[in-house]
């Protein structure tokens, strides 16, 4: 007679345990996604960070309008009223909010519009870059062996080559030409290996999984495994990565832009103008600091916005305590 | 669980193995191809399931039975062998000429927290075969899978929570459920109730006996734990190192265990009456299993079998009856246990106790 | 271990093969007339045709692709369109400022990361711990150029009108003339370049250290009675360095961007700024050579660092 006989099925409920109405009742649909957002949302330097970049993003949107209202418009040159008879720009006041540029224009309004490229490229190349390298990155993590290895090789190739360098080479090579659809492709070119390579790294672990292999007995297909049980695991990785890319493309971008590659004058850019700034530093303190502290602001919320993101997806990573295993 | 019927019996075994081996190379290297071994999981293995019967297949850890469970399901490419299902050939096919079939046999897996993406919720995975198969969409496919969780025992209006906020045994209850949506012939379960608590094993075993008769299924009930498989089988085929080496109709099996291996597995089950516990004593088994890597030349069980002879060591026992035996209760062994004969218990050989205790460990007794 | 360098260097070779090759499709075979880039904007008809000639412009495309792959193999690296010095003249010249700022960069880099890491992970929460990881967070936001152009404002010119000269605002002072005038001139270049890349490794640091004083083994370790000092730096910081090993090798890229652009803002005639003036000047030789030469660097710094890792943990040299 085994234990299994002697069991009466029908005097067990149906969960176990303390706790089983805790179980049953209380959790209602709380998704892994609503949960971070919970968190997310009780995060104060979070809503600080977001609060901030909405605020730039306004800035950019609305440029035209603090155009209007200054009446300045961002590429007129205001020799009268922005430069001092010596030639010198002149500083903040009732004239120029921020101060004027060497060529007397308005500061402010130049910072506005030059919000937009940033924003723009930043944004949309750190899109490109993530949607290609998570498409990549699963390619190469489930179908394995060759796909994975020349993906692999590939992407180990693209993250050795020094990026600023090649940045340098492409827009000379091209003689010039190519404006900021140029500084999107490059950007998300040099950035798609790294996240390829992460989200590679989680599909290969996934891979071995039990559900994975409930799937394939189900009779699902690569790609519905591909986009249908695995990108939801990865998701969120790749959304962190989002949130950390963008500042870097905005800082890659101003960069280029700094070494006078990328966006051409006299079209407003936050590293143009700070390019032109080393010029002046000297008598023009606010043509570094205003662009300056508009490009910090801008990369230190996003970054400080993808901390948040990163802890509210996967709480461990606050580490402040010990961990536990 | 009930005898297969006779009019079932009729139509012919569900799956029909031959032959079936799958070996997996074991290579050098991310870049060289060099095979360096190769390990033997499954070798040989011919058997039918017969239809609406319980199978029990029983092994070690090592023993290649969840091998056997993806050969049988084309999970993975067989070495060699073939594989029929309801009499048609299903060895050698590419993954997408497979999916029809895949509607007819399903498989059961046992983690309760692996087997379930965590990110999706319960509805989305049960609705999944159905996806899959384009057999029902929208309203109509969440009326059918909240069907079949009211059948499998669980609250349809569950419908769009998460596995995390379900028991072990319930989510179980929703691997039953996905693997049945579909209606298969052929249901597979591989461990279903290893790593549930000991007082929702019966609820799931139950529920599982239940569903047989119901949808007039088909299993393959894979388990390590010889008192459970007692339970629930009807045939039993008992695997070591890759191949089956004794089968037999479940009363059969205990009754008059032909090989070894089976007799000294079915005596490390403890049993829970200590008086009963002193008379039969346990039998010994040496060693641990070998790799199968490397597998043992003859009879792979020589090694650790008291009753070993130099022709065990040369030859390899066919499956076959033994004695005046049943028809279908076959073993493989070159001196089959006779009717009553006992092994030498670990007294009697010297060995120390420890031993037998490990095999008692291996074929997972209920405390 | 042999056979992972051999391994290692041929994939290097391969990789500046490509690298040689993508260069030479995208400066001899787009559409873009090679000729008229060379030899600038205002070149005459006959200018143009001179450079054809020179350049073996006319021959077919795979002869021009195999002559250029065997200058660069000996170590032609043509001549500047700017002042006709041969190339390697100029990057000989340049190459010891570039090693200056690069190397004091990396190792300042290296030292401020780790040490502000371990300061932070050894005083979880503390008043230490939050600055470490502000600054971090600060600099880690804060482009290279723009640090470099806040220094300049503040700690040049500001201090300059406060009458402390210490700083001086550009230019470099070769180490052989005088060390005194090198480091005084290089102070601010390298601490640019450092506290950006330092930033990452001091949060790199502090996470895992975090991790690894949190392991077993460390709890193991203060049971035993080991000073705090022994258990930081022999046993938990050894297991710490690796994914700073990985970093710096991602670094190594990153670094000659750095480079050009605290070159530019500081005025160091180096490598770096020899390559931003070449952009404006269309100086294409010097710039195709400098391209080379980065990827060459990469690629081997690489090697280096992919050997480091070897020695350090053998499961690597089965890769």
């Amino acid at each position: 007679m085994s234990v299994y006989d002697e069991m009466a099925v029908e005097s067990l409920p149906e969960a176990q345990g303390p706790g089983a109405d805790y179980v049953a009742g209380a959790i209602q649909g709380r998704s892994p996604w609503h949960l971070a957002f919970e968190r997310l949302r009780h995060d104060r330097v979070a809503v600080v960070s977001a609060v901030v970049i909405v605020l730039i993003a306004c800035l950019a949107i609305f440029a035209p309008l603090v155009a209007t209202i200054t009446g300045h418009g961002p590429d007129t040159q205001f020799h009268m009223t922005g430069l001092t008879p010596e030639g010198i720009p002149v500083g903040p006041g009732k004239h120029f909010l921020l101060g004027a540029d060497e060529l007397g224009r308005d500061i402010l309004v130049r910072i506005c519009y030059g919000a937009r490229i940033s924003l723009l490229v930043g944004v949309v190349a750190a899109g490109l870059a993530v949607a290609g390298g998570a498409v990549l990155g699963m390619l190469a993590g489930y179908m394995g062996r060759l796909v994975d290895t020349t993906l692999a090789r590939l992407i180990d190739v693209v993250l050795a080559m020094p990026y600023l360098v090649f940045a340098i080479a492409l827009w000379t090579a091209l003689g010039g030409q190519g404006g900021i659809m140029l500084d999107v492709a490059v950007i998300a070119f040099f950035s798609f290996g790294a996240v390829a390579r992460v989200v590679r790294g989680q599909v290969l672990s996934i891979r071995e999984k039990e559900y994975i292999e409930a799937a394939r007995s189900l009779g699902a297909g690569t790609l519905r495994i591909m986009f249908v049980d695995i990108l939801p695991n990865v998701l969120a990785q790749v959304i962190v990565y989002f949130t950390l890319l963008v500042p870097a493309a905005i800082v890659f971008e101003a960069t280029l832009a700094f070494l006078g590659i990328g966006t051409t004058p006299p079209t407003p850019d936050w590293g143009s103008m700070l390019s032109e700034a080393l010029n002046y530093y000297e008598v023009a303190w606010w043509y570094v600091v205003f662009p300056g502290l508009a490009l910090l602001a801008t990369t230190l919320a996003f970054n400080l916005l993808g901390d948040s993101v990163r802890d509210a997806f996967d709480p461990r990573y606050s580490r402040i305590f010990t961990r536990e295993k | 669980m009930k005898e297969g019927t006779t009019a079932d019996i009729a139509t012919g075994p569900v799956l029909s193995l031959r032959g079936v081996t799958k070996h997996f190379p074991v290579r050098s290297g991310s870049l060289s191809r060099r095979v360096q071994a190769v390990v033997h999981a499954v070798d040989d293995v011919s058997i039918d399931v017969e239809r609406g019967e319980t199978l029990g297949l029983v092994g070690e850890t090592g023993s290649g039975k969840s091998t056997l469970a993806r050969c049988m399901m084309r999970l993975v490419e067989l070495t060699s062998g073939t594989l029929m299902l309801d009499g048609e050939d299903i060895s050698h096919l590419k993954p997408r000429q497979l999916r029809p079939y895949r509607r007819r046999m399903q498989m059961i897996f046992q983690d309760p927290y692996g087997s379930l993406n965590p990110r999706r919720r319960v509805g989305s995975i049960i609705g999944d075969p159905f996806a899959i198969h384009n057999v029902a969409d929208g309203p109509e496919r969440k009326r059918a899978v909240q069907e079949i969780m009211e059948l499998v025992g669980l609250n349809p209006e569950h419908y769009n929570r998460f596995p995390a906020e379900f028991s072990g045994g319930q989510r179980q209850r929703i691997g039953v459920a996905r693997a049945l949506a579909l209606r298969p012939e052929l249901v597979i379960a591989d461990e279903p109730v290893s790593a549930l608590d000991v007082s929702i094993r019966a609820q799931v075993i139950n529920l599982l006996a239940d569903l047989q008769e119901e949808l007039k299924l088909t299993y393959v009930f894979i388990t390590h734990d010889l008192s459970v498989v007692r339970h629930v089988s009807n045939r039993v085929a008992v695997m070591y190192l890759g191949q089956i080496v004794e089968v037999a109709g479940r009363e059969d099996l205990y009754a008059r265990p032909r090989h070894p291996y089976t007799r000294a597995l079915q005596s490390a089950i403890p049993v829970p009456d200590p008086d009963e516990a002193d008379r039969s004593a346990r039998a010994a088994i040496i060693g641990e299993p070998p790799s199968p890597i490397r597998p043992p030349s003859g009879c792979r069980f020589h090694p650790r079998c008291p009753k070993a002879q130099s022709l065990c060591a040369a030859e390899e026992p066919r499956l076959e009856v033994k004695f005046n035996d049943h028809a279908n209760h076959l073993a493989a062994c070159h001196f089959p246990l006779a009717e009553g004969e006992q092994l030498p218990t670990a007294q009697v050989l010297g060995v120390p106790v420890p031993v037998a205790a490990a095999v008692a460990d291996q074929a997972g007794a209920a405390p | 271990m042999a056979r992972f360098l051999v391994r290692r260097i041929f994939l290097g070779v391969v990789v500046m093969w490509l690298v040689a090759t993508v260069v030479f499709i995208l400066y001899f075979v787009t559409p873009h007339d090679p000729a008229r880039l060379i030899a600038g904007k205002d070149a005459t008809a006959q200018m143009l045709t001179d450079v054809r000639i020179r350049l073996g412009l006319n021959e077919p495309i795979i002869q021009q692709y195999f002559s250029y792959l065997g200058r660069l193999v000996q170590g032609n690296l043509g001549y500047s369109y700017f002042n006709s010095e041969p190339v390697s003249t100029i990057i000989g010249q340049d190459l010891p400022v570039t090693a200056s700022l690069a190397i004091g960069g990396a190792v300042l880099w290296l030292i401020i990361g780790v040490l502000a890491g371990v300061l932070a992970a050894t005083r979880p929460r503390s008043v230490a711990d939050r600055t470490v990881t502000g600054l971090a967070l600060l600099f880690y936001s804060m482009p290279t150029f723009l640090l470099g152009e806040l220094f300049l404002l503040l700690l040049f010119f500001r201090l300059h009108l406060l009458g402390f000269d210490f700083f001086p605002g550009s230019g470099y002072v070769g180490i052989t003339q005088s060390v005194g005038g090198w480091a005084q001139h290089m102070i601010l270049p390298w601490f640019t370049l450092a506290l950006v890349t330092g930033a990452v490794y001091a949060r790199l640091t502090r996470g895992s250290m975090l991790d690894v004083l949190g392991e077993d083994y460390v709890r193991t370790a203060r049971a035993k009675g080991l000073s705090e000092r022994r258990v930081v730096y022999r046993h938990a910081l050894r297991a710490a360095i690796t994914p700073v090993t990985t970093q710096f090798g991602i670094d190594l890229g990153t670094l000659l961007g750095g480079v050009i652009v605290t070159e530019t803002v500081y005025g160091l005639p180096g490598l770096g700024q020899q390559i931003y003036n070449s952009i404006s000047r269309q100086d294409l030789p010097v710039i195709i050579a400098l391209v080379l030469l980065a990827s060459a660097f990469v690629v081997t710094a690489n090697i280096l660092v992919d050997a480091v890792y070897a020695l350090l943990d053998p499961r690597v040299r089965l890769t």
